[in-house]
């Protein structure tokens, strides 16, 4: 008797349901709803598969562009380092590039040279001319402009003139040309700064300045 | 390969959603409060299925289920997002509204509306399934994933919290008669 009663609760239950479906008095999605969803999702489908498939070549592709980038790195430096250019750009001249701060005012003499062609050597460096002033700070590029070899008291003139001219304490130093001599040569001229640095100039008639100019 | 892929892909697609649009929308519009929130629902859900096209299983009732269970989470993710609070009052207040109408149908759909929006999804999702889709109770615990028992104890549970809303509650003098038998 108790079971027929809560049978006829759940069937009294389930009728008021049925009378009050949400979807029962409706009519389905209309043909321009579909069309639009079904738009949608096809429109949402991934044109290359889902991720996980992605992820099959995309570390395959970094691997390759990692490996082709180290190979092009190391073929530039090893062209770099058998380029017959390169060293030659070496040789020609030395430069240095130092900070120097605002000091005193530079004084630039010259050291008394011994007047043998000979290349340099790490013992003649004492007796090389030597020179104490602060020095400019210095950019790669502001490099002595092309000068004949032929003629290397004015190259070294122009460029203690160009110094001169951008520090007004640095005099210039005028070079005695009959010490210089007639074959190529290299001399040096060293500055050192209030602060320590030392700033060695190695001016040579063989010098290929020309390819700095570029 | 992959023209392939985009084809198959799309064409499968396509089929599912030809095959199970309809049923699925009739089931968004009784587990959502609205026509609106049904539509979104229902597109979410191929949405789900165009975005992870692997993980539908092949078979139309696997399908199916598939999709059902889609459906049942996404509700249950919006009922977890809104407030319950809110929720409940906004149904009474939709509730009372529905009452004032003069044809009784709209009256009783929003009656039932009301009461419905008060279960849990997953259990509202069981007595839309079985009281008011016909589905069997095996294939109820087939589509939702879960066992028998499971959806017996939410269907118990589901009527109890039903009839507090739906049905007249026994006088006292009725309880009280059962209470000496």
């Amino acid at each position: 008797m108790m079971n027929e009663e809560i049978r006829a609760r759940e069937e009294r239950l389930r009728a008021i349901l049925r009378q009050g479906d949400p979807a029962g008095g409706e009519a389905g999605l209309a043909q321009e709803e579909v069309r639009r969803v079904r738009r949608a999702v096809l429109a949402a489908l991934p044109p290359f598969g889902e991720p996980r498939r992605r992820a099959f070549w995309m570390p395959a592709v970094a691997m390759t562009a990692a490996a082709a980038l180290t190979l092009a790195i190391a073929l530039g430096l090893w062209r770099a380092h058998t380029d017959p250019a390169g060293p030659a750009r070496e040789t020609g001249r030395q430069a240095v590039r130092v900070h120097v701060p605002p000091g005193p005012a530079p004084v630039l003499r010259e050291a008394p040279e011994e007047g043998s062609p000979a290349p340099v050597a790490p013992s003649r460096e004492s007796a090389l001319p030597k020179a104490e002033a602060p020095r400019r700070p210095r950019s790669r590029g502001a490099v002595t402009p092309a000068a004949p070899p032929a003629a290397p008291p004015s190259l070294e003139s122009a460029r203690l003139a160009s110094a001169s001219e951008e520090g007004p304490e640095v005099p210039a130093v005028e070079p005695d040309s009959t010490l210089l001599p007639e074959e190529p040569a290299m001399r040096q001229v060293q500055f050192a700064a209030p602060g320590g640095t030392r700033v060695l100039w190695m001016l040579s008639t063989e010098s290929v300045v020309d390819e700095f100019a570029e | 390969m992959e023209r392939t892929y985009s084809s198959d892909a799309t064409e499968r697609l396509a089929r599912l959603f030809d095959a199970h649009q309809e049923r699925l929308f009739r089931l968004a519009r009784r587990l959502s409060t609205d026509r609106e929130e049904a539509l979104d629902l229902v597109q979410e859900t191929f949405l789900r299925a165009a975005g992870r096209p692997g993980s539908v299983p092949a078979g139309n009732s696997a399908e199916e289920a598939w999709l059902v269970r889609t459906l049942v989470n996404l509700v249950r993710d919006r009922y977890r997002r809104l407030s319950v609070r809110s929720r409940v009052h906004a149904d009474l207040r939709r509730a009372g509204h529905g009452a004032s109408h003069p044809e009784e149908a709209a009256v009783a759909r929003a009656t039932v509306q009301a009461a419905l929006a008060r279960l849990a999804p997953r259990r509202r999702a069981v007595v839309v399934l079985h009281e008011l889709e016909g589905v069997p109770v095996s294939q109820v615990a087939r589509l939702l994933g879960v066992s028998e028992v499971t959806v017996r104890w939410h269907l118990l549970a589901a009527r109890r919290e039903l009839a507090k809303a739906l049905l007249p509650q026994p006088s006292e003098e009725v309880l009280e008669e059962r209470r000496q038998r």
